[in-house]
């Protein structure tokens, strides 16, 4: 009886930790240091409105670079080149464009669950314990798109917003090596 | 000679250059605080705001108890206009009164009444009316400057391009007459434009600032364009040499189209690349049709049967001319009237009707000099010079008319202009900003029932911006009322949503949610108040 309640108890726990996560497209790893390379995983939860995913289009923000998408079978691929905002050192390397977009072009139905995957490194313009976000455009059948774009004002958190941005906590560098 | 037609080409064309920016006639769209408001403390800035840009000319503040403030400090911003308030206004009753003017030259005023407090009586609403006498001389000066044109500018045209000869002292004597008149006239009405932009009186013509304030205006462009156009005339008709006549009357009659499309209400109406080319076309078209008149009448007096040639000449190109002129008026007149109604319900709409009716009567003149007098003229025993003469005297006292009622337009917005005008008054209205983007939410009426609202959106620095989508959240938390989401779609100026219905007077809580991109959204919120 105990353990069934229990047991109930953590679903529920568990559910309420997870359930926003289910239904906004979010990164799986929320928080990643500066100067190192982040591996994103963009878990797309559902489409829009009950239409399935056709694309998905994830914007870059300044100060990360050397973004490289990891293939997908199923689906095609593709990456908008363009310069940064500034040059970027990486690892001794002046960096001064890249991708800045992302795009992914296949089908997720609404019932399913798909994650979407790419590496990129966090470089040490960014500031620790500032959030990062990811805006990601999901398009889908019918003309629909939700957009995980919004970004959270001064005082406000993702909480506020129907359709807020994947973002990730900036954690401070690691000792040098 | 060369030289002095280069340096008029390139004034011409530095004149050309310089006038891109005109823009439409300049009505108040909003004012912060807004017309008829309470506020709990004095404000350190009244904010108005226009649908254009404008420059401020005078402004006075009068207080609740009398006194009235001059020299305030205004910091115009694009259509922005900031002005400064004295800290210490008593509680009560201001009244401010301003006069700007816009990038089409014409001056506007009005007044915004706000109170401190509480609602009081107050010292009076100062005046800034310009005076009758003004007003005429400004009609007078303008008409003056249109003759010099159209029949000076013009009729030196037609002795370079219509008649084989140079011109006989008895037709060259009254056109350069009319060019001189033109040119006073064109002076002159630079400082009266300027009495009229600050309205004082026609005393003060005297003094420097109202010319300096006329040059300011767009219409300095167009004197200065008239200026060149009744140089070349002059120096046109004077010249031996058929080509520099040719040359001269040619480029002279190219800047009276110039100058005229420098200018005025139908210059600055939207869309631009229509208006300016309509009113240059209408003007070229005028001075080629008007100018031929006065040496026509006393060519075909001294000899009927020589000028036959000529009239032929001149009647073919009017063929041109008053299809073109007509068909440029008539664009003209569409963007500026916009509905049937206006032309009988506005004094614009009056003054065009009028207009119409004399330029159908001079149509008609022109048509039965065309058809039957012009043919009578080969027959040698006929008395057919006398009568075209007299058809072509009737022909000039008609455009003498015509050219007097268009001076009139001078005075009278035209209804495009007051449309927003009027809208403005009844609606309410908020401006929302980020520093990056700015948008300005109006409610019409701005009062409870069904509502209409459009969002007008631009960059924090004014600058226009073309979102992908806008969307507009309603809500007023204090009656129960949750947010009311309704998607703009993009209308003619801005964004519009219709259909709205809003319950309650009082104040409502706006959020404009802008897509700049596919992955920028801005949100920006603020409160607008619905009258009871």
């Amino acid at each position: 009886m105990t353990t069934t309640l229990l047991r109930g108890a953590l679903a529920a726990a568990l559910l309420a930790l997870v359930g926003p996560a289910l239904a906004h497209t979010t990164l799986e790893a929320q928080q990643a240091p500066v100067a190192s390379t982040y591996k994103a995983v963009l878990r797309v939860g559902h489409g829009c409105e009950g239409a399935p995913t056709l694309k998905l289009r994830v914007r870059i923000p300044d100060g990360v670079v050397s973004v490289k998408p990891m293939p997908k079978p199923g689906w095609e691929m593709e990456t908008v080149k363009a310069p940064y905002d500034r040059t970027y050192d990486y690892y001794g390397t002046a960096m001064a464009e890249g991708v800045r977009e992302i795009v992914w072009t296949g089908k997720l139905p609404d019932e399913h669950y798909d994650e979407f995957v790419f590496r990129a490194y966090l470089t040490d313009s960014l500031k620790p314990d500032a959030m990062l976000y990811f805006p990601v455009v999901q398009e889908c059948g019918g003309g629909k798109a939700d957009r995980w774009i919004e970004i959270p004002a001064e005082g406000k958190s993702a909480d506020d917003y129907k359709y807020p941005a994947p973002g990730l906590k900036l954690l401070p560098a690691k000792a040098t090596h | 000679m060369k030289r002095a037609i280069l340096l008029m080409l390139w004034l011409t064309l530095a004149i050309l250059g310089g006038g891109g920016s005109a823009l439409a006639h300049a009505a108040l769209v909003e004012a912060h605080p807004a017309d008829g408001m309470v506020v709990e403390q004095v404000p350190a800035t009244v904010r108005l705001r226009f649908n254009e840009p404008v420059s401020p000319l005078t402004i006075s503040l009068t207080d609740a108890q009398g006194r009235t403030h001059g020299g305030l400090a205004a910091a115009s911003r694009s259509e922005m206009l900031d002005i400064a308030m004295p800290p210490d206004l008593p509680r009560g009753t201001q009244i401010l009164s301003y006069r700007v003017i816009s990038g089409d030259g014409h001056p506007i005023s009005g007044t915004v009444i706000f109170s401190v407090g509480t609602p009081s009586g107050s010292g009076g609403v100062p005046g800034a009316e310009v005076s009758p006498a003004a007003r005429g001389a400004l009609w007078l000066a303008r008409v003056a400057l249109y003759l010099g044109l159209f029949a000076g500018v013009g009729g030196v045209f037609f002795t370079a391009w219509v008649v084989p000869s140079p011109p006989s002292s008895k037709v060259a004597r009254p056109l350069s007459g009319l060019l001189a008149l033109g040119a006073v006239a064109a002076v002159l009405s630079l400082g009266l434009q300027g009495l009229d932009a600050l309205g004082q009186p026609l005393s003060a013509l005297g003094t420097a600032a109202p010319w300096a304030a006329g040059w300011r205006t767009s219409f300095g462009l167009t004197v200065a364009a008239a200026m060149v156009a009744l140089l070349m005339a002059r120096m046109g008709l004077h010249d031996r040499g058929e080509r520099w006549r040719r040359a001269c009357g040619l480029l002279a009659l190219a800047c009276v189209g110039l100058s005229l499309a420098m200018s005025g209400h139908a210059s600055a109406a939207a869309p631009q690349w229509l208006t300016r080319p309509a009113v240059f076309l209408h003007a070229v078209g005028v001075a080629y049709w008007i100018g031929a008149l006065i040496p026509l009448a006393l060519m075909v007096r001294r000899a009927p049967a020589q000028a036959l040639p000529a009239v032929r000449r001149f009647s073919n190109g009017a063929l041109v001319a008053v299809a073109a002129l007509t068909l440029a008026g008539l664009v003209l007149a569409a963007v500026q009237v916009e509905s049937l109604a206006n032309l009988t319900g506005t004094a614009y709409g009056q003054v065009l009707v009028a207009k119409t009716f004399l330029v159908v009567a001079l149509l008609g003149l022109a048509a039965l000099n065309r058809l039957w007098l012009t043919p009578a003229l080969g027959n040698p025993n006929g008395s057919g010079g006398r009568r075209l003469v007299r058809s072509v005297v009737a022909e000039i006292v008609l455009s003498l008319a015509i050219l007097g009622l268009v001076g009139l337009w001078r005075f009278t917005p035209p209804p495009r202009a007051l449309e927003p005008a009027a809208e403005a008054a009844a609606a309410a209205s908020v401006h929302l900003h980020t520093p990056n983007l700015m948008a300005q939410v109006t409610l019409s009426p701005g009062r409870p029932g069904a509502v209409r609202a459009r969002i007008v959106v631009a960059s924090g620095r004014a600058a226009p911006v073309d979102p992908k989508e806008v969307t507009l959240v309603l809500s007023k938390p204090d009656a129960g009322i949750g947010p009311v989401e309704r998607q703009a779609r993009r209308a003619e100026r801005g964004w519009e949503v219709d259909g709205l219905v809003l319950p309650v007077a009082g104040p409502w809580q706006v959020k404009v949610e802008i897509l700049v991109n596919d992955f920028e959204k801005a949100s920006l919120e603020g409160s607008v108040t619905l009258r009871p």
